[in-house]
């Protein structure tokens, strides 16, 4: 079970507040799918992803990055139960999803990227450690109940 | 491995961390060494708390390997193989480390050279610095 210190929360929920969801989901997503191109294979379905500007500008990406970066969302306002919060998550992803959770790590990491981008010096390395330790905790969650 | 686009995107961005080596380097150790704090398992010389000056110092070492790198992407094994030698005989930095450093290295890209860097950039960094550890490993065995 992992742990948040007082000032990790605090780093956590404080940043979350500035973040644009939509936004930020959909530039999580779209960097996924481009600097990792193998993460493609879960989204054919999503028409075309033929080059990086066609998937950072893609609607069905955008829109499935809002929906995940929302469940972040869910964890940001439950750190202290990130298992609880993605057991039904983490059933889906394992039995009608099939997605490998190393995936789960690299969007995590991606995440990680995209808020250093936003907000600059202001994601010291304590904060980038708050969040990693966030992402390492919700990708470990969603991995929980596989079987 | 990395295409013509991608060669360029690397020189692009290291045009942009040429002459601020130590600064980046600095930078990249204190965050690798907050975030992963096993790392400095690595770094017996430094401390368990090392001050801006080490840091400075060494970061600037291992950002001017970087350069050695951007400057010779066409024969890396050739540019980096004392680098190689090293690391496989003397450091022997487990190989499950290089991608923490990586990440630690696209936060600080990401955190200084912002709408520059743009997911194209970090497609190429990713990718080079992904082709550097392999490098770097290679001797292992």
């Amino acid at each position: 079970m992992v742990h948040f210190t007082a000032e990790e929360k605090a780093a956590i929920t404080s940043l979350w507040g500035k973040v644009n969801v939509e936004e930020a989901g959909g530039e999580a997503l779209g960097r996924l799918l481009v600097v990792y191109p193998w993460t493609q294979r879960f989204f054919d379905t999503f028409g075309n992803l033929s080059s990086a500007s066609a998937i950072m500008g893609n609607p069905k990406v955008k829109s499935h990055g809002k929906k995940v970066l929302t469940s972040f969302g869910d964890a940001v306002k439950n750190l202290d139960n990130l298992k609880g919060i993605f057991a039904k998550l983490s059933e889906l992803h394992c039995d009608k999803l099939h997605v490998d959770p190393e995936n789960f790590r690299l969007l995590g990491n991606v995440l990680v990227i995209i808020l250093a981008n936003h907000f600059g010096k202001e994601f010291t390395p304590q904060v980038q450690a708050a969040w990693q330790k966030m992402v390492t905790g919700v990708a470990n969650a969603l991995a929980y109940k596989y079987h | 491995m990395l295409s013509a686009q991608e060669r360029a995107r690397v020189m692009q961005v290291w045009d942009l961390i040429a002459g601020h080596e130590a600064q980046f380097g600095a930078e990249l150790l204190l965050r690798l060494f907050t975030v992963y704090p096993s790392t400095k398992t690595y770094f017996p010389n430094l401390g368990a708390c090392p001050d801006r000056v080490q840091l400075l110092s060494h970061g600037q070492r291992m950002l001017e390997a970087v350069g050695v790198a951007v400057q010779h992407l066409d024969h890396l094994r050739a540019a980096l193989s004392p680098l190689a030698d090293l690391h496989a005989q003397v450091l022997r930095v487990d190989p499950t480390n290089f991608p923490l450093l990586i990440q630690c290295f696209q936060v600080v890209l990401a955190a200084h050279l912002q709408d520059e860097f743009t997911v194209e950039m970090q497609a190429a960094w990713d990718k080079f610095l992904t082709g550097v550890a392999v490098v770097l490993t290679e001797k292992y065995r």
